[in-house]
């Protein structure tokens, strides 16, 4: 009777670690995930921020870390590469599968003959592509050809006319952005980070072309934007990340905004001839649903995929 | 079975059936203890991963508890115990929920033996706060508005183009001619000045495309284009001779610097403008 009593003692003792180290492979995945997500924004993609995020949450809900082990895995979930490699972790990397274990004592093991059961947990949070948000605030007053995006692909914002041989340069008042001024000053100020304030732009939306390029003073804007974010990379350069409409199709004097994707640019890299950045991934919503967004813009939302 | 047989069982059951009543009572109250126990674990994770749902927003106590008390059905109890729910973010990344229940025995027995019959329970789970936008990290705190060295300029691919001509010595009733390019709409000046002392006068014709095409420059005496003239002007020598139009389309435009007389022994100066940038 008494071994009776203690293997259901045990067995709820093993339910009830099961359930806790659960929780500490969601929490762990969940913000190996989210840390991915911010070392892509950035391109650094430091392994090391990612090992730290998982352990701390790991250990944090009580497992122990000597017994947590992490991979990376891409969007579909394949396993990529192991997490604590060191270095840079793979570019195609979107999550990680965290794998937690404890070793449960049983109770009255005289009886049962079984001192201690292992107790595993595992989890899989995955950063996985979403359709882009369908307004943002902040944008930039020139556009880009969806079909240029790549992911981690560089991209020179002032090196790429439309169709017709015009710049795309956008001029945001005719959808409704506050206006400052002359041309000249409004393309500054909408491309700063700040002036726009809570404006948004809705897409899918046909956006007017202004009467011309104005790249001195979007360099201006975005030269004053990488100042106010303050962001700095592993390479200790100042950058910003900036929201760039996407457009499908362009006329002589509009384009069709269909979507926005971030840039990375460096402070070093804007002159008043050349903006250049790489495209990076980014959170699009809160509960997002994964999707195959076509075209694809970099957005992704983060979940629990097992 | 004798009487005495029977009275030995009844004797061996009194004493066996309070350990026997014992051993079900705890196994009953063990066994509700590590059920609320999952329960409330599992309850405290639900509670914790809607309160990092906030994505830079702090997620109201009164969402995160509506989900910790819908996770935590089996405990109808929970949502009644006052402090059962906490909130805390130990930094900027992470918050964390922490649930306490006081589980009541069951079994009266129990209940005595183990001094107020009340058994805490407590579960905790902490979750990455993550932040929907990762930009600004910070927002730089003076953000003046730009002075007026930053303001502007006009667009770069609009500027002004000045040059400075050379007009050769010319015959009798003959012209020097220059022909460019306007890429932009714009307005064209020319000037044409000379120190000499000039018999006759300077004459500017502007005229649309290049009508001189095969003529050699200066052009042959009383030369002049069948093509209409678009502006013309003329001056005395000392005083010179400015032309100016209006805004014309971009294209080819050629300018006739004609001097009608005696002819110039010296070379002169003329001018030209328009924006768009020489050509």
């Amino acid at each position: 009777m008494l071994a009776v009593v203690g293997l259901l003692y045990s067995f709820g003792l093993i339910l009830a670690q099961r359930r806790s180290l659960q929780t500490a492979a969601d929490a762990a995945s969940l913000s190996g995930a989210w840390t991915i997500v911010r070392e892509l924004a950035s391109d650094d993609r430091a392994d090391s921020s990612v090992l730290g995020a998982v352990v701390q949450l790991a250990t944090t809900n009580g497992a122990d870390q000597a017994n947590v082990s992490a991979v990376y895995v891409d969007a579909t979930g394949a396993q990529v590469s192991v997490v604590g490699g060191g270095g840079t972790f793979p570019v195609e990397a979107r999550g990680v599968r965290v794998g937690v274990k404890s070793q449960v004592p049983t109770v009255l093991p005289a009886f049962l003959g079984v001192w201690q059961v292992l107790v595993q947990g595992s989890a899989t949070a995955v950063a996985a592509p979403t359709a882009a948000p369908s307004s943002a605030s902040l944008v930039l007053p020139i556009a880009a050809s969806a079909s240029a995006y790549a992911a981690h692909g560089t991209y020179d914002l002032f090196g790429h006319a439309l169709p017709a041989g015009q710049p795309p340069t956008l001029n945001l008042a005719t959808s409704g952005a506050p206006s400052f001024g002359p041309a000249a000053t409004n393309e500054q100020y909408w491309s700063d980070g700040q002036h726009a304030g809570t404006w948004l732009l809705t897409v899918p939306r046909t956006v007017g072309l202004a009467d011309g390029a104005y790249f001195d003073a979007i360099a201006t804007g975005l030269h004053d934007n990488v100042r106010r974010q303050g962001l700095m990379d592993a390479s200790g350069a100042a950058y910003a990340l900036v929201t760039v409409p996407m457009y499908d199709t362009a006329s002589s004097s509009n384009v069709h905004v269909i979507g926005f994707a971030q840039l990375k640019i460096r402070g070093a890299d804007i002159t008043l001839t050349s903006a250049r950045g790489t495209f990076v991934n980014y959170p699009a919503a809160a509960f997002g649903v994964p999707i195959v967004p076509s075209p694809d813009l970099g957005a992704v939302v983060v979940r629990l995929a097992s | 079975m004798t009487r005495r047989t029977c009275g030995q069982s009844l004797v061996e059951l009194a004493l066996v059936a309070p350990v026997v009543i014992l051993l079900a009572m705890a196994v009953w109250d063990g066994g509700s203890v590590l059920r609320e126990q999952v329960v409330l674990q599992q309850a405290a994770r639900d509670g914790a991963r809607v309160a990092a749902a906030g994505y830079g927003q702090s997620v109201p106590s009164r969402t995160v508890a509506d989900a910790v008390t819908a996770s935590a059905a089996d405990l109808p109890m929970l949502a009644n115990t006052p402090g059962y729910l906490s909130i805390s973010y130990a930094d900027p990344r992470t918050v964390q929920v922490r649930l306490t229940y006081p589980h009541t025995l069951i079994t009266p027995v129990l209940r005595q033996l183990w001094g107020g019959g009340t058994v805490v329970l407590s579960a905790s789970a902490t979750f990455y706060l993550p932040q929907l936008t990762p930009v600004p990290a910070t927002i730089v705190a003076s953000t003046p508005t730009p002075t007026a060295t930053s303001t502007p300029t006009l667009t770069p691919t609009v500027v002004t183009c000045n040059r400075d001509l050379t007009i050769p010595p010319l015959g009798n009733d003959t012209g020097f001619f220059e022909t460019f390019q306007l890429t932009v709409s714009s307005s064209i000046t020319a000037t044409w000045t000379t120190s000499e002392a000039v018999g006759g006068k300077l004459w500017l014709y502007l005229y649309a495309g290049d009508p001189f095409s095969g003529q050699p420059d200066p052009a042959p005496e009383n030369f002049f284009p069948s093509d209409p003239v678009l502006a013309s002007n003329s001056g005395d020598a000392g005083a010179g001779v400015s032309l100016s139009t209006s805004a014309e389309s971009p294209g080819t435009y050629t300018v006739y610097f004609f001097e009608r007389g005696a002819g110039m022994s010296k070379a002169s100066t003329g001018g030209l403008g328009y924006s768009g940038g020489c050509s």
